[in-house]
């Protein structure tokens, strides 16, 4: 506990990086409350999440809307610590790998038992591995993307669990420590897939187990008093502060700040940019929460239609983009703008800004030299086809359709014509798996390295698999550590985002939140609050 | 005493029985109502001067839609991004959005594309709905107990529901929005068309033209649709007005057409997002939806009664 | 009337049955299917695994298989399996179907009293403008988007002056601005009807009887013009369940409400079939048994209508 304020400092520095000096009225509060006291015991947290989910099945806990709840309901294998840039013990004490990245041992920390009661053991943990590396055909729950290889788990003595992949995985243990890794208890396996999509019935050894729901209105959680098994890095290792989380949904962007300054939610996710300052204005907290574990926002292209095929095209677009402009706009400084396909913190970021300045004119003579000519209406066209392009995304974040409004008159003004359906998530269900929508503007969970989204024929994010790049993910996959690492993610960050151009990458990933001034808590390198580590200083 | 029929509104979404065997609603249809009175229509709808009172800021409406740059001087679709979220002012009448373009003139360019999609459900509703009343008027009662049916099926499965369905399938956009929100309102043209064309049809003259020869093509054609015109006109003019509505609510749903177009209901679905801290992006052009929604339904009003009395 | 009730109820299970078809067929119309959008979430496309699951829920059978097999489960209480969200149909909507009602009924309840209201006030004042302005009120009220009205309404109440709450707490007002909200929408048809339906009573030669016998204008209005306007105003009650619905889709989403609202939403969005079936013939069974209940009432308020049975289906225009 004598730790904590250290760390929120930390934390609030990490976030004051990214802000210029205008704008720390935001950090400001919470820093002062930090400074003169400690923890306060019990209270219940309101926190209002933006869309209601019925679907709680664990590993497709790909969403922000699922993980942010879950985090705080499953426990991991293991945790991955933001300050130190590295994976710590959680449940599992232990953990190592072979050389050849395909044999994983786990430590099983003891006394860790599931909600049911039920012990948290070795075979526990076999039997979740299983499921997420293989996935559970009775209740047609489909593998974890990121266990790509698994083979077979065995419990190995009283308290270890050996993993065998059937190709390496550099990746893995990092794959152990998200939401969508989420162990639960062996009865809740068990369960049909409604069942497992109840989160009534799903057991978990988290700090807060469920307590009530209304379907489509609220969640309630309660916190296990019994808890003692957090991350080992974390300021709080027993229970809870709080006893209560009530989980809410405001899917009105409007409201949002309001919720929080009439005191109405204690915490908000999805704050948008035009809110920040009247709400640290009014002595309220703006808590931007770091993507580290994801993909920087981007623009991830797919060359089904054709139009896109050509890479000089894709890199015109790059450069096409004045993100400037953008953040100035309609993002606040609670953004970096992006200088790779990974967030500035990601472990192995390289930083290709220059590549990514605005040259409009270098962009009109790049698409030129592709053969695109400007038409009559200004729009370029190639044998009589328009670049006409379409952009798909879904309504979760606040800034993208604004922002793809914004692409929508850059581009223009280079003779392309982008449809934007950003926003529009009817469409987003068929546009994901339609490679002939040329963009998908996303960001998305590595927990299993680029490879698992960049690399199958079939992804969501370009609809294709190119050799060259699927040779240095496979080679990254094969190392587990040191230069020689870093140098082949040097190596994918250049041709996703230069050389080929798939990821026309926008801002670092952030969830901006929304605190009552009364209200203490930080956030996971996956952007989840930790309700564990919260509590409210009115009790 | 007087009855408050001044400006009764007469334009209800339905006149005819819910089904076959139930009662005639109010309306054209029952017995009560005074039947048409040629002697006192000689003013006709161009000497009517409330009517004009009406039409004449429609008309400002139209000429937007018709040629939107003689009344602004802004690009809808281009804007300054540093001069965004201003409040309404001198140069900017209704401020501007997110991205510093004038709202006034998303206004008037996104008048074309409201008109031209609600217009284009209205047409669906009229010639779709037309055709099944008139086919229940006149082609027997077998031919009515199916159209009714088809009309309650209609009715049953909510016309949202349809339009949700088919904006869907075919993806938001001119065409779509239309048919999904047309399909909404055949049913209301039907059941206009339906019971008027049953009082037409017994009036004494309709009757004589049958005596005197005429083929059920040219009565219905030369007498009994000419006849029959007024209501479904005035429920025209209302139903354009609650298209406009339903096109709104489809874009709050995030059932829009995709940006830049400029569209009013998109406009105030959209600019809802920023209510809180930019309450002219949803209200201005919020103001001018209801106020072309009354307007229109006042028109509707006025032309129900030049038509009737 | 036992062969009109029997004749009533056939044709009301006809028009379910060929509501719930038309739905069925399109939904065809759909891009994409439940299976592929629930499997193709932000990962690779699988399309052994969304075979091995079209199959195992039955979506690569011949659409006459599938219609019949829908159909066949109706009678044995099974309306599909819901993948988007993990539970039956029937679980789902009759989850949050309570909701739905609360608020729509309270909303219709109230909308007949708004409209009520309006008309007796604007019959019985004797200022002009007044009436005037009340008689205009209709219009308006069905000129103003909900989500907008929804929406200004908590930006005031419950952010600027804090008296009512953002979510759905079972207080009294977070209940009763909904239903105001919704209310006020379906109240417009109603009082238009309902205005004219008075004025064509008062025209009667019996009002101008009871005026001469002395009668007070409330006692006209309420014992004898609002009786005889009622039926009218009764046969659009079928109507309003189709706005009703529309408004509750819009008014459950303003104001962050479980209820049929978000199921439609998903349902449409996740393209989840079973699921709009199950909403069709929740509403489609809803306005048939309204419309019945209509039918059967309006006799009872005008015994004249019995008698003039018949005039209302039209014979073939030519001979």
């Amino acid at each position: 506990m004598a730790r904590r304020p250290v760390r929120v400092t930390a934390m609030l520095s990490l976030a004051a990086l990214a802000l210029t000096a205008c704008s720390s009225a935001s950090s400001t509060p919470a820093a002062q409350d930090a400074g003169t006291g400690g923890p306060v015991e019990g209270g219940t947290l309101v926190y209002a999440e933006v869309t209601p989910i019925n679907n709680w099945q664990t590993q497709a806990a790909r969403f922000y809307e699922k993980s942010n709840v879950l985090n705080s309901v499953l426990d991991r294998l293991t945790y991955f610590d933001p300050e130190q840039g590295e994976l710590v013990p959680w449940i599992a004490s232990d953990f190592s790998s072979n050389a050849d990245a395909t044999e994983f041992t786990f430590t099983i920390r003891s006394g860790v038992t599931f909600s049911d009661g039920s012990p948290l053991n070795a075979e526990a943990v076999k039997l979740n591995l299983d499921a997420l590396g293989l996935g559970i055909e009775a209740a047609q729950v489909q593998p974890n993307v990121d266990f790509a290889g698994y083979s077979s788990a065995e419990v190995i003595g009283e308290d270890q669990v050996k993993v065998t992949l059937s190709s390496p995985n550099a990746n893995f243990l990092r794959a152990t420590s998200s939401v969508t890794a989420g162990l639960v208890s062996p009865a809740t396996l068990k369960l049909d897939a409604a069942g497992q999509s109840a989160i009534s019935r799903i057991s978990g050894s988290g700090p807060f187990t469920f307590e009530s729901e209304k379907p489509d209105e609220e969640v309630v959680l309660a916190k296990r008093t019994d808890y003692a098994w957090a991350p080992e890095t974390a300021g709080n290792q027993g229970d809870a502060y709080l006893d209560k989380v009530v989980v809410k949904y405001l899917p009105e962007v409007a409201h949002r700040a309001g919720a929080v300054q009439s005191g109405q939610v204690d915490l908000v996710r999805g704050l948008q940019p035009l809110d920040e300052d009247a709400l640290a204005a009014s002595g309220n907290q703006v808590l931007p929460a770091k993507g580290i574990d994801l993909t920087v926002n981007m623009a991830a292209v797919r060359i089904g239609s054709g139009k896109l095929a050509d890479e000089n095209v894709r890199q015109a677009l790059q450069i096409g983009i004045d993100r400037q402009s953008i953040k100035d706009t309609v993002l606040s400084d609670s953004y970096e703008l992006a200088a790779s396909v990974l967030n500035h913190q990601a472990p192995g970021f390289v930083d290709l800004s220059e590549e990514l300045e605005y040259q409009p004119d270098e962009a009109r003579a790049l698409l030129d030299e592709a053969g695109w000519d400007v038409g009559a209406d200004g729009i370029r066209e190639k044998d009589g086809v328009k670049l006409e392009v379409t952009v798909t995304s879904s309504n979760n974040s606040v800034v993208i359709k604004p922002a793809f409004e914004l692409i929508e008159q850059q581009w223009r003004e280079i003779g392309v014509k982008l449809d934007n359906r950003a926003g529009d998530n009817t469409f987003l269900a068929t546009a994901m798996p339609d490679p002939n929508v040329e963009f998908f503007g996303t960001r998305q969970f590595i927990y299993g390295g680029l490879g698992p989204i960049f690399e199958p024929a079939n992804n969501t994010m370009t609809h294709t698999s190119d050799a060259d790049l699927n040779a240095i993910f496979a080679a990254e996959r094969a190392v587990t550590q040191g230069p020689e690492r870093d140098e082949l993610l040097a190596r994918e960050q250049q041709a996703l985002v230069v050389d080929k151009a798939y990821s026309l990458v926008l801002w670092d990933e952030v969830q901006v939140y929304g605190a009552h001034s009364d209200t203490h808590v930080e956030f996971t390198s996956g952007t989840a609050p930790v309700f564990q580590g919260a509590w409210k200083t009115g009790g | 005493m007087t009855p408050p029929d001044a400006s009764l509104p007469l334009i209800v979404p339905d006149t005819g029985p819910t089904a076959a065997g139930s009662p005639p609603a109010t309306g054209a249809a029952g017995p009560s109502v005074p039947a048409l009175r040629p002697s006192r229509r000689r003013h006709g709808p161009v000497g009517n001067p409330a009517l004009w009172l009406t039409a004449l800021p429609l008309t400002v409406i139209v000429a937007w839609a018709v040629a939107p740059e003689w009344f602004t001087a802004y690009s809808p679709l281009d804007g300054v991004p540093s001069e965004n979220f201003q409040a309404p002012n001198a140069t900017h009448l209704f401020g501007t959005d997110h991205l510093g373009r004038d709202v006034f003139s998303r206004v008037v360019f996104g008048t074309r594309q409201t008109l031209l999609t609600a217009g284009f459900a209205v047409i669906i509703g009229l010639v779709v709905g037309t055709i099944i009343g008139l086919v229940a008027a006149t082609a027997g009662r077998a031919a009515d107990a199916t159209a009714m049916r088809l009309v309650d099926v209609l009715l049953a499965v909510p016309g949202f529901l349809i339009s949700l369905v088919i904006v869907t399938a075919f993806a938001p956009g001119p065409v779509s929005l239309g048919i999904g929100v047309g399909i909404a309102s055949i049913a209301s043209f039907a059941r206009v068309v339906r019971s008027e064309v049953l009082r037409v049809r017994n009036l004494d003259f309709v009757e004589a033209s049958f005596l005197n020869g005429g083929t059920y093509r040219s009565v219905v054609v030369r007498h009994i649709l000419p006849n029959a015109a007024g209501p479904v006109l005035a429920l025209l003019a209302v139903d354009l007005g609650a298209a406009i509505l339903a096109i709104s609510g489809l874009g709050f749903l995030g059932f829009g057409a995709p940006p830049p177009t400029p569209e009013w209901g998109l406009l105030i679905a959209e600019g809802r997002q920023y209510l809180g801290s930019a309450w002219w992006l949803t209200s201005l052009p919020g103001v001018v939806i209801v106020v072309a929604v009354i307007l229109l339904a006042a028109l509707g009003r006025r032309l129900l009664k030049t038509f009737r009395i | 009337m036992a062969r009109y009730l029997v004749q009533r109820i056939g044709q009301a299970l006809l028009v379910v049955w060929l509501a719930y078809t038309l739905v069925f067929l399109a939904v065809q119309l759909l891009p994409s299917d439940p299976v592929t959008i629930f499997l193709t979430v932000d990962s690779a496309v699988d399309q052994a695994a969304i075979d091995t699951m079209k199959s195992q829920y039955g979506y690569d059978q011949p659409l006459v298989v599938q219609y019949l097999h829908q159909l066949a489960g109706l009678f044995s209480g099974d309306f599909g399996y819901s993948l988007a969200s993990g539970q039956s149909v029937r679980d789902r909507i009759s989850g949050v179907a309570g909701s739905t009602v609360a608020l729509a009924g309270s909303a219709f309840v109230t909308a007949v009293v708004i409209a009520v209201l309006l008309v007796a006030a604007a019959t019985l004042t004797r200022s002009g403008v007044v009436r005037r302005v009340l008689v205009n009120l209709p219009p308006l009220f069905s000129a103003i988007p909900v989500f907008w009205l929804g929406l200004v309404l908590l930006e005031l109440l419950s952010i600027r002056w804090g008296v009512m709450s953002l979510f759905p707490d079972g207080s009294f007002l977070s209940l009763a601005v909904p239903v105001l909200v919704l209310a006020i929408i379906v109240s417009a048809p109603l009082a238009q009807v309902l205005l004219k339906s008075v004025s064509h009573v008062y025209d009667q030669p019996f009002i101008d009887v009871l005026r001469a016998k002395g009668a007070s204008r409330s006692w006209i209005f309420f014992r004898h013009a609002l009786k005889n306007a009622a039926g009218p105003a009764l046969t659009i009650t079928g109507i309003t369940v189709g706005t009703l619905f529309a408004g509750s889709v819009i008014t459950e989403t303003v104001f962050a409400r479980s209820g049929l609202g978000s199921v439609v939403l998903q349902a449409v969005t996740t393209q989840d079939v079973p699921l709009v079936q199950g909403l069709v013939l929740l509403t489609a069974t809803v306005f048939v048994v309204v419309n019945l209940v209509v039918d059967l009432l309006y006799p009872l308020l005008d015994p004249r209508i019995l008698k003039s049975n018949g005039q209302g289906a039209p014979r073939a225009l030519t001979a």
